[in-house]
């Protein structure tokens, strides 16, 4: 009994320890922390940068605005995943524009927004334009997912517009919607952070991100991204957890 | 009810030809024959779920029927109670019908822990539960993996609907259970 923790402390370790050890031997071969730091020095740094009032700044402004672009992006994606699914006009007129808004570079969406808007709401513009494509594709998937049977079943038994999108294309979206979000929500996090780094907020990680290149602060360049990579690890881990949350509610929506 | 000339097919595959048939409109009527001769098309006719390439079908049409589908088409991940409830008026009670089926228990279950026998009692009760105000019940092969017992405590609590029945059976018992046996064969459907 007691070796079952263990077993799985070291499955969880393993990886952790093996990455960690190649990185320090690399590290140790370069020997120049300008090119490739160790994980000791940028672990002494993101320490020192987590004793500062300034760094939680940076942080919170960051996740503020990639959590409001994810949100936007969602609520754009779901919006237009149900106007495509159900209204042939919308279709027509979304779809493509949606499609051609998946294939810009976000390098190109960062400029234009930023002659658009202030340079404080690109990394949220930028965000919520990543995730609106990917939420809208799988929430029009999924809204297109309910078999003939179950429509057919629906219709016989006198089931109003409201009461089958309830009960018979709601369920079936909501896991393809989960998907959409949790897959999009590392999209949020690239684009948002590179947005910074481009548009440089006052308060932001990619900021500091900039200034590190600039300044060619390696070990702090490291450090910021051992932040965001942290964040984004978390803000999935926090997603995951309360959508599971909601689909364990049940599907009695009637 | 009456189906007059009626002709339909499913592509190439004719079911049926210049098809002639008057129904009881009280009772249950079983409908049986091999499979694939065109028993659940007929039903599907009378139900208006399909419309013949000619002919006439005389029958309530589709908002005044319920039907039993011979799959059970059950909402993916909703309980017993959920499943009726999606049909039932809001705010309607969905024990009473589930208590006909024997599945009163099952309630708060979702359709995937069931056994294929109940998932079928709880496609029964949510036609029971839509019966009210309808004129005519189908039912295609309603009693599969519904034990002898639970049938015909079933087929009591639907002849109390006092609506005309008509229902599409293979086995023994539940023609047995009807008041009427109609015998047929092909396709095309023919009456024996």
């Amino acid at each position: 009994m007691r070796g079952k923790p263990l077993k799985t402390l070291i499955r969880l370790l393993a990886p952790a320890v093996f990455w960690l050890g190649l990185w320090l031997l690399a590290a140790a071969l370069i020997d120049q922390p300008l090119f490739l730091p160790g994980p000791g020095l940028v672990f002494s740094t993101l320490w020192e940068l987590l004793g500062t009032g300034r760094f939680w700044e940076h942080v919170l402004w960051t996740l503020l605005r990639v959590v409001s672009g994810t949100l936007l992006g969602v609520l754009g994606g779901v919006s237009a995943g149900v106007l495509t699914a159900f209204l042939p006009p919308a279709d027509a007129l979304l779809s493509p524009a949606l499609r051609v808004g998946r294939a810009v570079p976000v390098a190109s969406f960062i400029v234009l927004l930023l002659l658009w808007v202030g340079s404080d709401w690109v990394p949220v513009a930028v965000s919520a334009m990543m995730v609106t494509p990917v939420v809208w594709e799988d929430v029009r998937a999924g809204l297109a997912s309910p078999g003939h049977d179950l429509l057919e079943m629906a219709r016989a038994y006198g089931m109003g517009r409201f009461r089958r999108f309830r009960t018979v294309y709601l369920p079936a979206a909501l896991p393809y919607c989960r998907t959409g979000i949790l897959s999009s929500l590392g999209l949020a996090w690239k684009s948002g952070v590179a947005a910074e780094v481009l548009c440089t907020p006052r308060r932001a990680v990619g900021t500091q991100v900039y200034y590190a290149k600039l300044y060619l602060e390696t070990p702090s360049l490291f450090a910021w991204t051992v932040t965001v990579v942290a964040l984004s690890l978390l803000l999935e881990k926090a997603v995951r957890r309360a959508l599971r949350k909601k689909e364990g509610g049940g599907g009695d929506a009637a | 009810m009456r189906l007059e000339n009626v002709t339909f097919a499913y592509g190439d595959k004719v079911i049926l030809r210049d098809f002639t048939l008057e129904l009881p409109d009280a009772g249950v009527t079983a409908l049986s024959g091999p499979s694939g001769c065109g028993k659940t098309t007929l039903l599907r006719l009378l139900a208006g779920l399909e419309t013949p390439q000619s002919g006439r079908v005389d029958a309530p049409g589709l908002s005044k029927t319920v039907i039993l589908f011979q799959e059970d088409r059950l909402l993916p991940h909703f309980t017993a109670a959920g499943q009726l409830r999606a049909v039932l008026p809001r705010g309607a009670d969905p024990l009473p019908a589930l208590a006909a089926v024997g599945l009163e228990r099952e309630a708060d279950t979702p359709v995937e822990a069931l056994s294929g026998g109940m998932r079928r009692r709880v496609a029964l009760a949510r036609a029971l539960a839509a019966a009210p105000g309808k004129r005519l019940l189908l039912l295609d092969e309603p009693f599969t993996g519904v034990d002898a017992e639970n049938a015909k405590k079933i087929m009591k609590s639907l002849r109390s609907l006092r609506l005309p029945i008509l229902l599409t059976a293979h086995d023994a018992e539940s023609l047995r259970m009807a008041d009427t046996v109609l015998t047929f064969s092909g396709p095309p459907l023919r009456e024996l």
